[in-house]
């Protein structure tokens, strides 16, 4: 069970950062700006350790960044989202608490717990994404507009990648 | 001591995050403040020849544009040749003018975005090719950015869609001399400030680099006037413009290198120095 855990998450680490550098990157939206990857730290179990949450954090960031001259940004906005996360689930826990082997993910908690989970998360993320990029509050309610319709392509591509796949486990 | 233990056991995870977002917030500072992305960029090997690779099903895609675009060049090229065959003692013409001293190096686009603050063009060729930082970047028909960073292999140019942009242009019938700046809205419109409210502007006019900087030729054709109304606060124009080339959908670029920029800039600087 532990290794077949590891070995999924890997996995889906390595697909959601091939999909957001080779594809989403290269999408000619304008001032639309899909990002994906934080999806992979989303899904990770419950009880992964918080310090193992954070370095993959920090990398999955370093990876993006390197291919996308990011510099830096994507680091520090997911390294946050990865500190943040234990403190969203815990807000978010089921009544009865979290059991040893809970995954956050959509087959498990459902369709409207995860639509109210991924819309937190990522809503951190592009935020501390895009008040980074610009990197001051000057014209602030542009960057809110950027951060909106980002954030609502993102959770767009985000739920269907997630309803695909809880389709495919019911069968 | 015990009690640094203690607070090590219980706040490792926030500590070890306040560092982490230290070094990443400093690398944000640093590429902020010297408009370059030291490091964790696109032209080292790996990165670059993965993106090369992805890029070449993106190239497929505007192979009709960019054949188009290559056509119309070559046509100009060629009424250029037959003028120059025909008028053979015309100053103004390349090799036989003073003020043409421009070297071209073609290049390939490796990865290219529009949709970010400052947008960041990869392309294949790098110190091995003679590319150095600073130089211009133009298309076919338009101007694309300045060289960033330079490594073996590979370039990083900052498009022209950025918000540091600055390039000194030139309306083409009233020679009348702007900057081409963006404001970080549309990738799709840039903004053009300094020309006076007296002057007869219209829509659809077309806008040139100066080629006052050393980094541009003169007489690139740059964009084309857009929307424009005068700006009841002060004397010019808020005018938006729009790019010749469409910056998305490029595939090839030439580097521009111009032989006496040294001579150029060491001149300018001994002229602010004294």
């Amino acid at each position: 069970m532990n290794n077949k855990f590891i070995i999924s998450n890997l996995i889906r680490f390595i697909l959601l950062i091939a999909l957001q550098v080779l594809l989403l990157n290269e999408l000619p939206f304008g001032r639309v700006y899909i990002m994906v990857y934080p999806l992979a730290i989303l899904l990770l179990p419950v009880f992964t350790p918080r310090l193992l949450v954070l370095l993959l954090a920090f990398f999955t960031g370093f990876i993006i960044d390197w291919f996308s001259n990011g510099g830096g940004l994507h680091m520090a906005s997911l390294t946050a989202l990865g500190y943040l996360r234990s403190y969203v689930l815990d807000t978010f826990q089921p009544r009865s608490g979290w059991d040893k082997l809970d995954v956050p993910n959509i087959s498990q908690q459902g369709i409207t717990w995860f639509f109210y989970y991924s819309l937190i998360m990522f809503s951190i993320h592009h935020l501390l994404y895009f008040f980074l990029e610009v990197f001051s509050f000057a014209n602030f309610f542009s960057t809110i507009f950027k951060t909106l319709i980002s954030l609502f392509g993102s959770l767009l591509v985000v739920w269907m990648i997630s309803l695909y796949f809880m389709r495919n486990k019911r069968i | 001591m015990r009690s640094i233990y203690y607070l090590l056991t219980r706040f490792y995870v926030l500590i070890l995050f306040v560092l982490l977002e230290i070094f990443a917030l400093t690398t944000i500072y640093k590429s902020h403040k010297y408009q370059e992305v030291k490091f964790l960029n696109t032209t080292n090997k790996f990165t670059g020849t993965v993106l090369e690779y992805v890029n070449s099903i993106n190239s497929f895609v505007h192979l009709g544009t960019n054949n188009k675009a290559l056509v119309e060049e070559n046509t100009r090229l060629r009424k250029l040749i037959e003028y120059q065959d025909k008028y053979p003692s015309d100053s103004t013409l390349p090799g036989y003018s003073a003020s043409y001293h421009f070297d071209y190096i073609p290049a390939k686009i490796v990865n290219n975005t529009i949709s970010k603050s400052i947008n960041y063009i990869t392309i294949d060729k790098g110190a091995k090719d003679g590319i150095v930082k600073g130089l211009g970047v133009v298309s076919s028909n338009g101007v694309v950015g300045i060289v960033t960073n330079v490594s073996e292999n590979f370039s990083l140019v900052m498009s022209v869609v950025s918000v540091k942009t600055l390039i000194g242009v030139r309306h083409k019938n009233t020679n009348a001399i702007g900057n081409l700046r963006w404001n970080g809205e549309s990738p799709f419109l840039l903004q053009v400030d300094g020309f006076s409210k007296t002057l007869p502007i219209k829509k659809n006019d077309t806008i040139l680099t100066a080629g006052f900087s050393s980094i541009f030729p003169p007489n690139i054709i740059v964009a084309t006037v857009k929307n424009l109304e005068p700006d009841e606060s002060t004397s010019f124009y808020i005018m938006d413009v729009e790019l010749s080339n469409n910056i998305n959908s490029l595939s090839y670029v030439y580097v521009v290198k111009n032989d006496k920029k040294k001579e150029l800039d060491s001149l300018q600087i001994q002229m602010l120095n004294e």
